[in-house]
């Protein structure tokens, strides 16, 4: 586990534990209730669906594969719609970028992007 | 600095709610939804620490048997005498670490109707949503003469663990001169091109330990999984220690002896000095406990969200479904496991479930140095698993060495971002 991680979830269990407790009470549902129309938008983004497809190899634990979250968002963009286009390219990313819209592509991007913008 | 999107989900949660909150209607039901996984590999795993990501506030538990486990994606370099098992192992403390409950029993038996799963033990873990992640079942005497005890002569080693310990045993006592046999069966089975990249590693070892031996490949189709780049591969490396006899010449297997060694087909009788015999296969028993497999033995599901079309609240991922084209790779089930995780965090939070792209991509060793890849992608939408016209598909035949040097590096950095996605 990553150092930033352990430091984050003691935070994030305190979240929860709020909610858990919050959970019996009207006011709290209600709450949960007004949250469900204005949170959350970087999970249902479809760039965070887009992406689970590519944790499983990229992540920073070995160098043969780029860490993506390292890349600014319009090189990013400019990779993958180069590999998209590569008609003679023959690498896994070209392969598999062939199955991506631009939109797609954008949203991906954009959901790696180092500031944490997500759509 | 390794920035991983596990990492990334949880620092997000610190400045806004990357969490899912539960709607009013679940929050009202149960303060703490229960969610429990059934199989810790690399689906179950992954499903259970996304789950937690998603929705800290609910109570994950994976049950799972075994405190190690021992991973199949690269057994065969271990088969090959060129990695130890010792690399293909890990545990569950970190998941214990974030709060996972992690529970080391057999899953006995589902009651659907009631939401329970009944350990091993005689305990009872009440359910809000059941994730089924079991891996394969070996069909036993499906193949007419191998039981559970003549795995024992003739390892399937289609388990990682000690069935690959007993073959590797068995490569290594081989008298130089021996023939090894290996029966590949009918798809569907685990690994598609597993079977392939196995013969690759051990005609390898043959080739560079005992020269006078041989690999026969007894094989009950015609076509497989990257077929021409093995084929490339077999001729150039391995023409005096590598045979692959295909269907159509008799090399299906109908019956083996482990009292005699011999593997029987339509035609001849083979006797074995070592026999590798990957048997039919199916869905892990559990799954058919809980009655979300169908007649196949395997299970179907919604490609939305991998949801059982036959039982309410269960799930099933990873080798165990009838997911085609996505194959049963641990690439696959991994992936599975985020998305079921997403996607029953939408459920229980009254978020709408959306469709996306999905991918695979598989890396076969070929040499110790030499590396192929197949690719997929795939479309969830409209509730079928298609394959995306155009896109995916294999290496390039005719690549020259530093093309599959470097999909071997990949292949080792994949093995170490999905293990340490799936384990922490």
């Amino acid at each position: 586990m990553s150092p930033g991680r352990a430091q984050a979830l003691p935070v994030l269990l305190a979240a929860a534990g709020l909610l858990v407790a919050a959970c019996g009470s009207q006011t709290a549902a209600q709450a949960a209730d007004e949250a469900d129309e204005a949170v959350v938008p970087s999970l249902q983004a479809s760039g965070h669906r887009l992406a689970l497809s590519c944790s499983g190899c990229h992540g920073g634990a070995s160098e043969a594969i780029p860490d993506l979250y390292t890349l600014e968002p319009g090189e990013m963009q400019s990779r993958l719609l180069a590999y998209k286009t590569d008609a003679d390219g023959t690498t896994v990313m070209h392969r598999l970028m062939r199955g991506y819209s631009d939109e797609e592509i954008a949203a991906l991007s954009a959901y790696f992007a180092p500031d944490g913008e997500e759509e | 600095m390794a920035w991983t999107p596990d990492r990334r989900l949880i620092l997000a949660g610190l400045t806004s709610s990357a969490a899912f909150p539960l709607s009013r209607q679940a929050a009202f039901a149960q303060s703490r939804p229960k969610i429990v996984i059934v199989g810790g590999g690399f689906g179950g795993a992954t499903a259970a620490r996304f789950l937690k990501q998603y929705l800290p506030q609910a109570a994950i538990t994976l049950v799972e048997p075994q405190e190690t486990y021992t991973a199949c994606p690269f057994s065969n370099l271990v088969l090959g005498g060129l990695r130890s098992m010792q690399a293909q192992r890990f545990g569950y403390d970190r998941l214990r670490g974030i709060y996972i409950e992690v529970i080391h029993d057999r899953a006995e038996d589902i009651d659907a109707a009631a939401h329970t799963l009944t350990l091993g033990s005689g305990q009872t873990l009440p359910y809000d949503r059941l994730v089924l992640s079991p891996g394969i079942d070996i069909r036993w005497n499906a193949l007419e003469g191998y039981d559970e005890a003549a795995s024992q002569i003739m390892p399937h080693a289609w388990k990682a663990g000690p069935q690959t310990e007993l073959l590797r045993q068995q490569l290594e006592a081989l008298e130089d001169g021996g023939t090894v046999f290996m029966s590949v069966p009918l798809a569907p089975f685990r690994c598609p091109p597993g079977p392939y990249e196995r013969a690759s590693l051990i005609a390898h070892y043959l080739k560079t330990q005992k020269p006078k031996s041989k690999l026969v490949v007894l094989d009950a189709k015609d076509e497989f999984s990257k077929k021409p780049l093995f084929l490339e591969a077999w001729a150039e490396h391995y023409p005096d220690h590598l045979e692959w006899v295909g269907a159509s010449d008799f090399g299906r297997v109908i019956s083996v002896d482990p009292s005699t060694m011999t593997l029987s087909t339509d035609f001849d009788t083979y006797t074995a000095s070592v026999a590798n015999v990957i048997p039919p296969q199916k869905a892990g028993l559990i799954a058919e406990r809980a009655g979300v497999t169908d007649e196949t033995g395997w299970c179907p599901i919604s490609p939305l969200d991998f949801s059982s079309p036959l039982q309410p609240d269960i799930h099933v991922i990873g080798d165990a479904t009838i997911a085609a084209p996505m194959p049963k790779s641990a690439f696959s089930a991994n992936l599975q496991g985020k998305l079921v995780a997403l996607q029953i965090a939408a459920h229980l939070s009254g978020q709408p479930v959306e469709p996306t792209v999905l991918a695979n991509t598989c890396y076969s060793y070929v040499t110790p140095d030499a590396a192929v890849s197949i690719t997929g992608v795939y479309s969830n939408a409209n509730g079928a698993l298609s394959s995306i016209d155009g896109a995916g598909g294999l290496s390039p035949a005719g690549a020259g060495a530093p093309v599959r040097a470097a999909e071997a590096a990949q292949a080792e950095s994949w093995f170490k971002q999905i293990t340490s996605q799936t384990f922490g």
